[in-house]
């Protein structure tokens, strides 16, 4: 733990503009319900469309509250605005630290480079969890307000829920970024795969012979089990913690087993 | 006290980088005793980094062995680095943090450097912490390296081109430093390429080309083989032919050449290399009215021996 303070210090002020654009998205998006609850004929926009096409925008449903944020928020918007912050930073963490030039000095402590993976990755945990609950709080305070009146467990198992998707993503950045020393290796990777299991998720309720690999994308485990409508799955919340911990160890080892670039 | 004795201590150290394996170092025997101060010399690509990060286990010997205050330099890097202190040769921190902040970051791991040492190190190196280190120069930023590396009172420091972008203000205080943590028993393994850098704080100076351990030499065999500028001038104006004459006959002097006319008529200007008994001699033979030999010119002596390989 002895690098996580400084790590958070070094992004502080970006880290603020951060979580103040977030609360600003959702409220934003909290704040156009109720004028779309008046205008039940919405719906027909997203009910007219290809099951495939309605698949990949999250649902047919835009009106009703859970639907509403489905749409809106959490079927892409906000998990792709974290997964830019997270991967971002993880990416940033080790290999853009590499890639600076500014490595060797950090490693030039008594520190492992294992410990110092670790310190990282916490780093990204905490920058994640401050970006899930910019998320979560106003959806709570807005919640009757807006006139969702959703279950608070509901809304908090899509937060935690989406928050354990971008942890799982940006932490299999971090290894990839670090193992290889470029940022843009776990970007890129992380990214396609994330792009690519996006489509078979979203199509997966249309076309059939999808169906089977649903389980290997991400999607699944995060929005799988519908959490606004069905609070959390407690499946998709534990393979989400544990590839997140199995790829900071996988990550750890690769990078302890390198030459680092001058 | 085994662990106490011996500094560094390389044999036949290798590292091989690189698509064609072409850089890195090769062969490298090098030991460096307990309160030793060493240079390391080489022209840029030579392999004082490669060497220099392979002994902080940023990077893996391919083979050899490399052992550090005892400790096998990859299986015991942790315990290594506990008292070992490190100066990048290129020294790069994130710009908006200040100082302090920097300080903070880079002795995280040592809890046991307090601010009281920290602060004396500063006002030392007349370095000011509270500002961000993005609106500091270049040779502020150094010593804020500086700083990191002398701080915690490591047994070894292991510095990279330690001086640059240092004033020669600057440079004095950085060669008391030096001594000072000698004195008290440390190590430490300073580069260079240029060999007045290291002249003023190194016993021995280690010559490295081409990733090779070139040749291990102390400073005053360096200073001997160095070639001297000298100047002579007759008390008569009318001797300098004949004393130019005698010069140009002497052992290691070179380069002679007279004077004539205008403010130096009758000045004898030369070379001369390595032992300069002889060239006293001849000059005792002279009455002289003057006479001066300037500072070896080491960056010579050490091109000297990158081109006569014992």
């Amino acid at each position: 733990m002895t690098l996580v303070r400084s790590e958070l210090q070094v992004r502080a002020r970006a880290t603020a503009g951060w979580v103040v654009g977030i609360v600003l998205l959702v409220v934003m998006i909290m704040a156009f319900y109720p004028a779309v609850k008046k205008l039940p004929s919405l719906d027909s926009i997203y009910t007219n469309l290809p099951r495939a096409l309605q698949g990949l925008l999250g649902g047919a449903d835009l009106v009703s509250p859970a639907g509403y944020l489905r749409t809106q928020l959490f079927a892409f918007f906000l998990p792709a605005v974290l997964l830019i912050l997270g991967m971002g930073r993880a990416a940033a963490t080790l290999a853009g630290e590499e890639e600076d030039r500014t490595l060797d000095l950090l490693l030039a402590q008594p520190l492992s480079r294992a410990a110092l993976y670790v310190d990282k990755a916490i780093a990204v945990v905490i920058w994640l969890t401050m970006a899930t609950a910019a998320t979560l709080l106003p959806l709570l305070a807005a919640n009757s307000v807006a006139g969702l009146h959703l279950p608070v467990v509901n809304l908090t198992a899509a937060c935690v829920q989406m928050g354990l998707l971008c942890a799982a993503a940006s932490l299999a950045c971090q290894a990839v970024s670090s193992a290889t020393g470029r940022r843009i290796v776990g970007i890129g990777a992380v990214g396609y795969y994330l792009f690519a299991s996006y489509l078979v998720f979203g199509l997966s309720t249309a076309v059939t012979w999808l169906g089977p690999l649903r389980p290997f994308t991400i999607w699944r485990w995060y929005l799988g089990n519908d959490p606004l409508s069905n609070g959390f799955d407690v499946t998709s919340v534990l393979v989400l913690a544990v590839a997140s911990v199995a790829l900071t160890a996988v990550g750890a080892l690769a990078f302890n087993r390198r030459d680092l670039h001058a | 006290m085994d662990s106490a004795a011996t500094a560094v201590e390389a044999r036949s150290l290798t590292k091989s980088y690189g698509r064609t394996k072409a850089r890195g170092i090769v062969d490298v025997d090098l030991t460096v005793g307990a309160g030793e101060v060493l240079g390391l010399v080489g022209a840029n690509g030579a392999g004082k980094t490669t060497l220099m990060r392979t002994m902080l286990d940023f990077i893996r010997p391919t083979s050899g062995t490399l052992r550090l205050l005892g400790m096998d330099s990859v299986t015991e890097a942790v315990q290594i680095r506990r008292r070992v202190t490190y100066l990048p040769g290129e020294l790069v921190f994130p710009a908006r943090l200040t100082g302090r902040q920097v300080v903070a970051r880079y002795l995280a791991a040592r809890p046991e450097v307090t601010e009281g040492r920290i602060g004396d190190l500063a006002s030392a190196l007349d370095v000011d912490l509270s500002r961000p280190v993005g609106d500091l120069s270049r040779g502020n930023k150094q010593k804020i390296g500086l700083l990191l590396a002398f701080a915690p009172r490591a047994d070894l420091l292991v510095l990279d081109e330690p001086t640059s972008g240092l004033d020669p203000l600057l440079q004095r205080e950085f060669a008391s430093m030096v001594r000072q943590v000698a004195a008290d028993g440390a190590s430490v393994l300073l580069s260079s390429h240029v060999m007045s850098e290291v002249e003023q704080v190194a016993r021995r100076v280690a010559l490295m080309r081409e990733g090779r351990m070139f040749a291990i030499q102390t400073m005053s065999e360096v200073i001997a083989k160095g070639r001297r500028r000298g100047r002579a001038r007759p008390r008569d104006p009318a001797n300098a032919q004949a004393l130019a004459g005698d010069l140009r006959r002497t052992q290691g002097v070179s380069d002679v050449e007279v004077s004539d006319g205008g403010q130096d008529d009758g000045l004898v200007t030369f070379a001369v290399t390595g032992d300069v008994n002889a060239l006293l001699a001849t000059l005792s033979a002279h009455p002289l009215a003057s006479f001066d030999l300037a500072h070896a010119d080491l960056e010579d002596a050490f091109f000297s021996a990158y081109e006569d390989p014992r």
